[in-house]
């Protein structure tokens, strides 16, 4: 996979949230790159800076947020610098976004086909019957019955599982090279999950689409992501091809994030003592020192160096090691 | 005690809100204040008590402002009226009667109407029919009209008006209170508390109350102006307060009979009186709704 | 660990809510001008037996009445028809003053961490509340009771007297499960308890239950969208789609051998924790309405081993062995013959 060029490069990216009387780095300098056709997974806790991350990409920042410093890359162009008029063009064309609440992107006062024709024709010069040929494909590949019939409903007629669906029909509509979806199947039901997982698997094979898929869950992305980062403290902290990290983790977080899942063959779960820190106050060293069990005098001090930009690394002074398993 | 230290606290968090967030509130709310308290000891410093016929000098009828009585005690830094009374005095008179009327009034209808629409969302079905039903019968009528009505029936005095006044008012306290209630109710805390099987009497004044409490506090200061204005149309139409009782709408009634004999203070300053009160109350109620929602704090 | 007659016990438990029934909308109706009356169907005909000492979990998808289940066991909701049997007494229509003193035996712990807590109360009164409201513990020994509650869940007593919206959602969660202790209940209802938790977070309140357990008297109702959390805290599992039973089973038995086709679309759906990439083999369509469910087996249109039995009748609720019932015509002897 990465004999290809990244259609997505992220470098030490660092979205700051400005208070009046101080700014706080909610995102510290993130990186990564994104290869066409692979799931990328983000997992984190509620206030680890996945969703930040996400939003920070695809400049949807509202004050008092703001990206302080950092590129985001994509077909040799900055994204963090470019104009408000050519960013809103990328977006939805190039680049879509898929959020936890679908209603977030669908218009109530118009019909399902009136916003897929519509984003149809606002990146591409067809006529509007081709346009709804192409929005009656995209429904068909998500699994939604009759699409001739569905583009004339509104999106209050349909369920959520069914609303999700549509939003990510519309995501795919123009075969974005990025997909950033975030949450997107938290609120649904596990079987209606799988089913869009499905649809999202075949899709990125098919088209060739880049995911990045941010979610509290890593067992979702387990059999899904291809690769996946772990954020703590809006820091990436490991990344990892999906299998290496779920077998092998390095870093003590992501083996304690792993240890507190129930899972069919676990009879006790790891229990990590603490709470995120607060990112309001400073602290010296390894974000994660203090709930770390492995933590020596070291990581109360010194920073590690960051992860993500190779395979496999950890941030962490003392990686954990995995020979003596397996 | 505690809880009332931590009230207080409270309040005083909302004063300085008030005064970070709308400096022009915050102004409103000292002279509100004033206003207030210069009424409330209107027998200590008015220069006379204009409803002292002992006090009042018959000679120094409709005086311009700044005139000193025919005896030199008293300067009428706002003049007198026709039959002589410092208009001064008999404003700061007025507004206690108006203040302590529409006080009273807001008051008793906070309890009662609150206590309606409280009631309707926690017992809903055939309480909630009833209590909502007269909510929207008494809305169906300007609550001039009603207080017209009553007090064409009972006749003037201050406690007619009172009843009037709690009587037109309470619907709005009551709907508020519903619909803050309501919310509440979905609330998985209240769920819990009826778990604990707590007394009815507990579940709704310590736990349903103050969390409906904000939006309470703002329809109590809209309809304290409200009142003070109903009040003072009433006593101007001759059906408020008895007449020989000191009243905003009173002296305006009185001074709007003098503006053709060019007495025009004798109108101006009554109103102006009225205007403050009633412009005051109003911003900072207007203020604290703003403060108090959470979709409008920055 | 259980005892013959059943701490809880739903019979026949049927729970309809209905829309355009008022009074105008019936006087619309008679003027031929009216909608129809909606009737949702949200549970029908449940049975459920909780034996003392023992963890029910109840898992299903959003809309299968598995909350409007727990509200009703709790009487937050009263049943539209059927018996709540609490002690071998119905608790239903039971005079007022018993049926409290039973109803405070019967404790809920609720999902929304941000909900759950009263604003406006500290937390040490919001814990003691109930206790002291029914003279469990008396005014003097309040803070050591408050104290001893909070200890019992894992929460310093030097929070007591902070308001809610100083705790994190964990502590919060705490502070719902000490509540619902305080009154010492008998069976506690635990609805989605831990679903709106961080991972790491919702292991701690996990094992504090866990914990709880322990003690051999702790009954409790689990209610939960998800099977992985149902599997390690109960002892057995309650499968319900759309309003129905379709497979009680022991915890391992269900995860071992799971017979009702939606019990083992559930378990492969659920996300586990495996390297490897996997391919979903999705069980296809959607939740159908409640306000119009379909005939026969409710589950024939989305099931991928459906018969034509499946689509006319449907199927009774029977015993596969000791402990696990289920509600389908797959490898039923009869519904083979008549099929």
């Amino acid at each position: 996979m990465s004999d290809q060029s990244p259609v997505l490069s992220v470098r030490d990216l660092v979205t700051e949230i400005r208070l009046s009387e101080r700014h706080v780095n909610l995102v510290r300098g993130v990186s990564f790159d994104l290869y066409p056709g692979e799931v990328l997974g983000v997992v984190g806790e509620s206030g680890s800076g996945k969703s930040m991350t996400g939003s920070s990409i695809m400049n949807l920042l509202e004050p008092p947020l703001r990206i302080a410093g950092g590129s985001v890359c994509m077909a040799d162009r900055d994204l963090t610098t470019l104009p408000a008029e050519e960013m809103r063009e990328l977006r939805g064309d190039r680049v879509a976004m898929i959020f936890q609440d679908p209603m977030v992107s669908l218009n109530p006062v118009l019909t399902i086909g009136e916003q897929m024709i519509e984003a149809v024709k606002a990146h591409r010069k067809v006529s509007t019957n081709d346009a709804r040929d192409l929005a009656i494909k995209a429904l068909q590949k998500v699994g939604i019955p009759s699409p001739e019939k569905r583009l004339k409903g509104y999106p209050h007629e349909f369920s959520g599982g069914m609303r999700q669906r549509v939003v990510i029909a519309i995501a795919f509509l123009n075969n974005p090279d990025i997909i950033i979806a975030d949450e997107p199947t938290t609120a649904l039901d596990v079987t209606i999950q799988a089913q869009i997982l499905s649809e999202i698997q075949k899709q990125a094979r098919e088209s060739g689409t880049a995911v990045i898929w941010i979610t509290h869950d890593l067992a979702l992305l387990s059999g899904f992501a291809d690769r996946v980062m772990v954020m703590y403290a809006g820091e990436i902290v490991e990344a990892g091809s999906t299998a290496d990290l779920i077998s092998s983790p390095r870093h003590p977080y992501t083996q304690a994030l792993i240890g507190a899942i129930p899972t069919p063959d676990r009879d006790t779960l790891d229990i990590l003592e603490g709470f995120p820190p607060d990112l309001f106050n400073d602290q010296s060293g390894c974000s994660f020192a203090p709930r770390c069990v492995f933590a020596k005098d070291r990581c109360r001090s010194q920073i590690p160096e960051p992860a993500g930009e190779n395979l496999s690394r950890a941030r962490c002074f003392f990686p954990l090691h995995h020979e003596e398993t397996t | 005690m505690t809880s009332l230290i931590a009230k207080t606290l409270g309040a005083m968090g909302l004063v300085r809100m008030m005064r970070t967030r709308s400096p022009f509130a915050f102004v409103c709310l000292i002279i509100l204040t004033i206003v207030c308290l210069m009424s409330a000891a209107a027998p200590l410093i008015a220069p006379q008590d204009p409803y002292d016929n002992v006090q009042v000098d018959f000679f120094d009828a409709n005086l311009s402002p700044g005139s000193v009585s025919a005896n030199g005690a008293i300067t009428y830094i706002l003049g007198t009226d026709a039959l002589g009374r410092d208009l001064f005095s008999a404003i700061l008179y007025g507004l206690r009667t108006s203040l302590t009327i529409s006080g009273l009034a807001a008051i008793l209808a906070l309890v009662i109407g609150s206590l309606a629409g409280l009631s309707s969302a926690f017992f809903r079905g055939f309480t909630e029919t009833v209590i909502m039903r007269a909510v929207d019968i008494k809305l169906g009528f300007p609550t001039i009209l009603v207080a017209l009505i009553i007090m064409a029936i009972f006749g003037a005095g201050f406690f007619n008006l009172v009843v009037a006044l709690v009587l037109a008012q309470w619907p709005y306290y009551a709907r508020t209170a519903r619909s803050a209630a309501l919310v509440e109710m979905g609330q998985e805390y209240m769920d819990a508390a009826r778990c604990l099987e707590l007394p009815v009497r507990r579940l709704i004044l310590v736990h349903l109350l103050p969390n409906c409490l904000p939006p309470l506090l703002v329809v109590f200061t809209l309809q304290l102006a409200h009142a003070a204005a109903i009040e003072a149309s009433l006593s101007f139409l001759g059906l408020g307060v008895s007449i020989e009782q000191p009243s905003l709408g009173l002296l305006i009634a009185n001074g709007s009979k003098e503006i053709l004999s060019g007495h025009d203070w004798q109108l101006i300053f009554p109103g102006l009186a009225l205007v403050i009160l009633i412009f005051t109350i109003n911003i900072v109620g207007d203020r604290l709704r703003r403060i108090l929602n959470p979709k409008e704090r920055q | 660990m259980t005892s013959d007659i059943p701490l809880l016990e739903l019979k026949d438990i049927s729970r309809r809510f209905t829309r355009y029934d008022g009074f105008f909308h019936r006087l619309a109706r008679a003027a031929h001008v009216g909608q129809p009356v909606e009737n949702l169907v949200a549970l029908s005909g449940i049975n459920l037996s909780v034996f003392k000492g023992e963890t029910v979990g109840i898992v299903g998808e959003s809309g299968c009445g598995k909350t409007t289940l727990g509200r009703i066991v709790v009487q937050l909701l009263n049943p539209s028809s059927g018996k709540v049997l609490f002690q071998g007494k119905n608790i239903v229509g039971m005079p007022e003053a018993e049926a409290r003193q039973a109803r405070l035996k019967l404790q809920m712990v609720f999902q929304n961490p941000h909900a759950t807590l009263n604003p406006r109360r500290r937390i040490g009164d919001t814990i003691i509340e109930g206790a002291l409201a029914h003279g469990l513990v008396s005014r003097k020994d309040t803070q050591e009771a408050t104290a001893a509650a909070m200890m019992r869940v894992g929460l310093q007593p030097d929070l007591a007297n902070r308001f809610p919206h100083a705790l994190s959602g964990g502590q919060r969660q705490r502070v719902g499960i000490a509540r619902a202790l305080a009154v010492e209940p008998e069976c506690v209802v635990f609805d989605e308890a831990v679903a709106a938790l961080d991972v790491s977070i919702q292991a701690q309140i996990l094992n504090l239950l866990v914990n709880l357990r322990k003690d051999t008297s702790f009954t409790s109702v689990f209610i939960s969208h998800d099977l992985n959390v149902v599997r390690y805290i109960s002892d057995r599992v309650v499968i319900l789609y759309l309003g129905q039973v379709v497979e009680v089973a022991p915890t391992r038995r269900l995860f071992q051998r799971p017979h009702h086709p939606y019990s083992r679309a559930l378990l492969a759906e659920a996300p586990k924790l495996d390297p490897r990439k996997r391919e979903f083999q999705t069980i296809k369509g959607e939740l159908p309405s409640p306000l119009n469910p379909p005939a026969g087996c409710q589950f024939h249109p989305r099931c991928p081993l459906a018969m034509d039995i499946c689509k006319r009748a449907a199927p009774p609720i029977r015993s596969l062995d000791k402990d696990h019932l289920v509600a389908c015509h797959l490898d039923d002897g009869a519904a083979q013959e008549a099929a």
